[in-house]
């Protein structure tokens, strides 16, 4: 065998792990990721993961290295070629005060803001119905109706949820106020319910849900 | 690779330590990621959703190591995929076991369901090329690739000189990347 086919056996025996180390260390990096891109392309027969993988997984991933808090709203595959739209939307981070937290809210803002946008985290706590009802009938609270997919209710001192959802996959909840809108999620509802936590719930106007990026649901804010 | 490029975008994301990008690459890769990492494990295959987790744990402490310019996401991740689950058989398997396990598999290898698939789906020219290879190329292809043996043990599965076996392989993976360059070049 000659010195350029050795060359070749050895990347493709790398690409393949089909080989012992110590006779694949010396071949060529990027021939070795030419065929990994070949080996990228043969068919496979997909398996669907079980569908809470995703979270204990990206938890053990966030283990090991805590996100920055700066996110980008959940994009489908489609969205991603969409991506030119989405750069034209300024993105900023919310710092959130819970580490634990898995979900931050981010500011969606197009133009200049004429006033500051509320914070805001998805509550990671369990909240039972007892406890919407007394949010709902807290001096100062307010309440609205997302349509036929849920209700609202924010109280004055920021503990706020929505509830009565009639949606089983993760959706975003915007809070909108005059300076712009604060999303938070995507997160997936807990017992029909996610409940959330804002720092200036007086300048939220409008509750809105969203779902890959589009509106499905919004509800004005009132007194009960 | 153009400054613009989703990949480009996304790693850049990845590196800043956006979760939702973990997330998003989750939901476009687990399914093959777990698919190839079940087929390599054969018998290990309940060990499929760790090897999963390690691509993803890894991927996300590590984001620089995947380099948008050198390649496919998808490529990087089941490149990945293939040694940690090839990882996980060597050490666990007897060589002993895996030739018998090989043996049975030969005519499964030959009529298996990605067989079928290949001939009918025309979805990229590495596929096509995969399909029409003489079959003594594409059964060691197979049997390195979706069952993670080495050379050697290919060799000792087919009855064939080691020397043998390479050769195939080599001609074959030759034929597969010239397909993959000339459509990659192709308008």
């Amino acid at each position: 065998m000659n010195d350029a086919s050795d060359a070749e056996d050895r990347a493709i025996a790398r690409a393949l792990d089909a080989d012992s180390d110590e006779r694949t260390r010396a071949a060529d990096p990027r021939v070795v990721d030419e065929y990994r891109e070949v080996l990228g392309h043969l068919p496979i027969a997909e398996v669907s993961p079980a569908p809470d993988l995703e979270d204990r997984i990206v938890g053990a991933a966030l283990e090991r290295r805590a996100a920055t808090g700066t996110t980008t709203p959940m994009e489908t595959p489609m969205e991603r070629k969409r991506s030119r739209v989405l750069r034209r939307i300024r993105v900023a981070s919310l710092a959130t005060a819970v580490a634990a937290a898995i979900v931050v809210g981010v500011i969606l803002a197009t133009g200049t803001s004429p006033a500051p946008v509320p914070s805001a985290r998805v509550s990671l706590a369990t909240v039972r119905r007892a406890q919407i009802d007394s949010l709902a009938r807290a001096p100062g609270s307010r309440v609205g109706t997302l349509g036929a997919i849920g209700r609202v209710v924010l109280a004055s001192n920021g503990n706020g949820a929505v509830y009565d959802l009639k949606v089983d996959t993760a959706v975003a909840v915007g809070l909108v106020s005059s300076g712009g809108t604060t999303v938070i999620g995507p997160a997936l509802p807990r017992g029909g319910v996610i409940a959330f936590v804002v720092d200036h719930p007086e300048r939220v106007r409008t509750v809105t849900l969203m779902r890959q990026g589009s509106v499905i649901a919004s509800a004005a804010l009132s007194a009960p | 690779m153009p400054e613009d490029s989703p990949d480009r975008i996304w790693s850049k994301r990845l590196v800043a330590g956006d979760e939702n990008a973990l997330r998003e690459a989750y939901r476009d890769h687990a399914p093959a990621v777990l698919g190839l990492a079940t087929r390599v494990l054969g018998s290990f295959g309940g060990q499929a959703e760790d090897v999963l987790q390690d691509v993803f744990v890894r991927l996300w402490e590590h984001p620089d190591h995947f380099d948008p310019a050198r390649g496919r996401l998808r490529s990087y991740l089941l490149a990945m995929t293939h040694s940690r689950a090839v990882e996980r058989v060597r050490a666990e398997d007897s060589q002993r076991r895996r030739l018998e396990a090989a043996g049975n598999q030969l005519v499964d290898v030959a009529t298996d369901p990605t067989r079928a698939l290949t001939t009918l789906d025309s979805r990229s020219a590495v596929q096509r090329v995969l399909a029409d290879l003489p079959s003594e190329q594409r059964i060691a292809i197979e049997m390195a690739y979706y069952r993670g043996l080495s050379y050697r043990d290919v060799a000792i599965a087919l009855a064939e000189p080691e020397g043998t076996v390479r050769y195939r392989i080599r001609a074959g993976m030759q034929k597969m990347r010239a397909a993959l360059q000339a459509e990659e070049v192709s308008p």
